[in-house]
């Protein structure tokens, strides 16, 4: 249990972990937002602001042109007017005022009816237009009236003002003049004049009205424009005629600034982004059309920035506090439906996980996610705790199962002890049996045996030809009947494993041999060869059990012998790598292939079709496999069928003989 | 001199068997019946070599072989056991008992003197 609860870190820091982070995330997400659309609202802003002052500027550049124009279309018409006037156009001219060799401390105007007439009309004009400074007419005569009379009455001839010279190249219209300064007064003029024609086409004088340049200002002034916009009026000569400050008036524009001079000097209609004196600017111009003037707004950026800056700021600012508050509100929202009940939840749950106590409910407060979690844990919890259940049942189902397996393989190991114990006593009464039976069967063969041999040998008297043929016959059954016991006992002793090799070194060649001179008689009395191999040298000396290979060669050469009526008996010994092969060859009756697979077994003698004509006992293939599988051999048969005689083969282990084993032998 | 064998064999049919070949072959035989009487004749008459069967009354073939072998008088006699005991281990018995050979039963006429010549030193030079 204290495992469980190190495993499950305790809920309460998971939760303010949870809120902390969920605030974190509202806070980058507000800051995220904020930030994106403050971008792109200033940018949007200024983008608007900028263009709505542009389209603003235009609009009001066309207007002022569009004013100015038609000004100056009034001041020619009514200049027009003037020049057409009957009176003005008088040619009777020569008792005008003239200038032309005025001395100022002595002149005198000395006014005629006709020139008073022409005086109070230009008088009455240029009262009637406040705008217009002075109206005056030069004539070819040098002559020169004036709306009202000169402050200083100097020397002046119109003639050779640049006014008259203008009007009098432009003699078929009116002439608006290069702004000038006047000569009497510290005002910067501009003329609008129109030569008088005769029908000839010879000029005769010329009209004009001055319109002072001051006033020009003021009206472009009052035109509300940009933030902090400037507006200024120059000539074609890039002289300003009109500005926001009177420190460039009538100064060169270039002087000022030559990116503005250059961008004046472009188009009808020019925007550009100029900097003048260090600062960005927007420059608006546009061309007034007739008197070739240029009217221009400048706005600084910088302005422009300034005006949008608050409305962004309050709108990132109102965007701020809504987003907090809509946060705010989110976390307490987020608290009251997840977070806590989530907290709960987890409380509950880490309760059971430290309790471990299934049989609990985490209690359910509504139906949404949460509730599900809930209910989805209950189900799990309920799940846990049948398998649980289950678990416990199997597991004492085990027990007892393994309780009822302990007794169940007691008592089995018992019966099996039991069995065993029985098998043992049955081993030991067979063994004891065999034991018996094979002395109870001997003591009477040795009396069989003994007195025929006596017989025969004749120590008990002389016998007859026909006694000594009997004799022999007991002699052979019972020395048949010896053979039996003894193979019977052989095989019992094999099969309790109780036979024991002797192994030792000795030659194969006189095993051959011994066995040979054995079966010899036999042979004889058939006239039945039996040619023996000389054993090679590498294959005579063997350790095995003389005696049991000695055993098993006498079974094979006494089956040959026995089942051969014509031919031979051969036998041949060979070393084939670690194998000694020993293979007795007959010529006799051979062996059937059915018969092949149970020659070795126990009790099989081959059934010849003569019953009982080859004694034996049908233990001796069996008892010979046995004993040279036991020596380590195989024993095998071969036979080309019936009537065609038999190979029997066996092998033995072969190995090479150390010079002291020889000697000291391990027994 | 004839060399003196003491046959003790409780079987009448076989007891007959031996003295009568032994004696067709000019040995001299000495009969007892069972283990004990077959001691006291062998320190009576000191025998060439003793003839014995293992399979007993009363006394059995070990226990009379290893009486005879106890005894200082008797300790050089050859003893060869013959016996229809022909299971595995009844020879080494036999030996560890205090024999000099094993005769197993049926005995073969036809060799039986060959077998027990070995321990009569003496009688190649009487025949």
């Amino acid at each position: 249990m204290l495992q469980s609860s190190r495993e499950f870190p305790h809920p309460v820091p998971v939760t303010m972990k949870l809120k902390w982070k969920l605030l974190v995330l509202f806070g980058v997400v507000s800051l995220a937002i904020t930030a994106t659309l403050g971008i792109l609202l200033y940018h949007q802003l200024r983008e608007d602001r900028f263009q709505s002052i542009r389209l603003n500027t235009l609009e009001q550049l066309r207007h002022i042109a569009f004013s100015v124009r038609v000004f100056f279309d009034e001041v020619e018409n009514d200049v027009r007017a003037l020049a057409q006037n009957e009176t003005v156009c008088t040619k009777k001219d020569t008792g005008f005022t003239n200038f032309t060799a005025a001395d100022e401390r002595t002149f005198q105007y000395r006014i005629g009816s006709v020139e008073q007439k022409i005086i109070d009309i230009f008088n009455a004009y240029r009262i009637t237009h406040p705008y217009v400074n002075s109206v005056y007419m030069g004539r070819a005569n040098g002559s020169f009236v004036r709306s009202h009379s000169r402050e200083r009455p100097t020397r002046y001839d119109p003639r050779t003002r640049p006014w008259y010279r203008q009007a009098e190249q432009s003699a078929g219209g009116v002439v608006i003049t290069e702004p000038y300064s006047s000569l009497t007064t510290k005002d910067v003029n501009i003329g609008v004049v129109k030569a008088l024609v005769d029908s000839v086409d010879h000029v005769y004088g010329v009209v004009g009205a001055d319109i002072t340049l001051a006033n020009l200002t003021d009206y472009i002034l009052h035109f509300r424009i940009g933030p902090a916009s400037r507006i200024l009026i120059v000539d074609r000569t890039g002289t300003v005629l009109a500005s926001w400050t009177s420190d460039l008036l009538f100064s060169k524009i270039g002087d000022y600034s030559k990116e503005l001079a250059q961008v004046l000097q472009g188009g009808h209609q020019v925007e550009e982004s100029v900097v003048i004196e260090g600062a960005h600017h927007h420059v608006f111009s546009r061309e007034i059309e007739g008197v070739g003037w240029k009217l221009a707004v400048l706005i600084p950026v910088d302005a422009i920035e300034r005006e949008i800056r608050l409305p962004v700021m309050l709108t990132t600012g109102g965007l701020v506090l809504g987003l907090l508050f809509l946060s705010a509100l989110g976390l307490m929202g987020l608290n009251a439906f997840i977070i806590r009940p989530l907290d709960h939840l987890s409380e509950e749950t880490a309760l059971i996980a430290r309790t471990s106590d299934l049989s609990r409910q985490v209690h359910i407060s509504s139906k949404d996610e949460i509730g599900m979690l809930g209910t989805s844990f209950n189900e799990m919890i309920a799940a846990l705790n049948a398998t649980q259940k289950a678990l416990r049942e199997t597991e004492q189902n085990l027990i007892r199962h393994q309780e009822h397996l302990e007794e169940l393989v007691k008592e089995r190991t018992e019966e099996l002890a039991e069995a065993r114990d029985k098998a043992q006593e049955a081993d030991r009464l067979k063994s004891a049996f065999l034991a018996s039976m094979s002395h109870e069967l001997r003591t009477p063969l040795n009396s069989i045996i003994g007195f025929t041999g006596i017989l025969l040998q004749g120590l008990a008297g002389p016998v007859n030809e026909e006694q000594v043929k009997q004799l022999t016959m007991v002699r052979n059954s019972s020395q048949h009947l010896l053979q039996l016991i003894n193979e019977v006992l052989d095989i019992s002793k094999i099969e309790a494993g109780e036979l024991k090799l002797s192994p030792d070194w000795f030659n194969l060649t006189q095993a051959v041999e011994s066995v040979e001179k054995l079966v010899r008689p036999l042979a004889d009395k058939k006239g039945l060869p039996i040619r023996v191999d000389p054993v090679p040298a590498d294959a005579d000396r063997l350790f095995h059990d003389r005696r049991r290979v000695e055993q098993v060669l006498i079974n094979l050469v006494n089956n040959a012998v026995k089942f051969t009526e014509q031919g031979e008996v051969h036998v041949r010994c060979e070393r084939l790598g670690d194998e000694v092969v020993v293979s007795v060859r007959d010529t006799g009756i051979g062996i059937k292939a059915e018969d092949m697979g149970s020659l070795f077994e126990t009790f099989r003698q081959i059934e010849t079709g003569l019953t009982r004509r080859y004694e034996g006992t049908g233990l001796g293939l069996s008892i010979s496999r046995r004993l040279v599988e036991l020596m380590g051999g195989r024993i095998m048969a071969q036979s080309d069928g019936p009537g065609r005689g038999s190979v029997f083969t066996f092998t033995l282990p072969w190995k090479r003989e150390k010079t002291d084993e020889t000697q000291n032998s391990d027994h | 001199m004839k060399p003196k064998i003491l046959i003790i064999e409780d079987n009448e049919q076989n007891m007959y068997l031996l003295t009568f070949i032994l004696n067709r072959h000019g040995q001299e035989v000495l009969q007892a019946r069972d283990g004990r009487q077959g001691i006291e004749l062998a320190l009576k008459e000191n025998p060439d070599l003793i003839l014995l069967d293992i399979q007993l009354p009363e006394m059995d073939g070990y226990t009379v072989a290893r009486e005879l072998r106890s005894n200082p008088v008797l300790m050089d006699i050859p003893i060869v056991a013959v016996t229809s005991y022909a299971m595995v281990g009844d020879r080494e018995k036999a030996m560890d008992a205090g024999c000099s050979g094993y005769i197993e039963k049926p005995i073969n006429p036809d060799t039986f003197m060959e077998q027990i010549a070995g321990f009569l030193p003496g009688i190649d030079q009487g025949e």
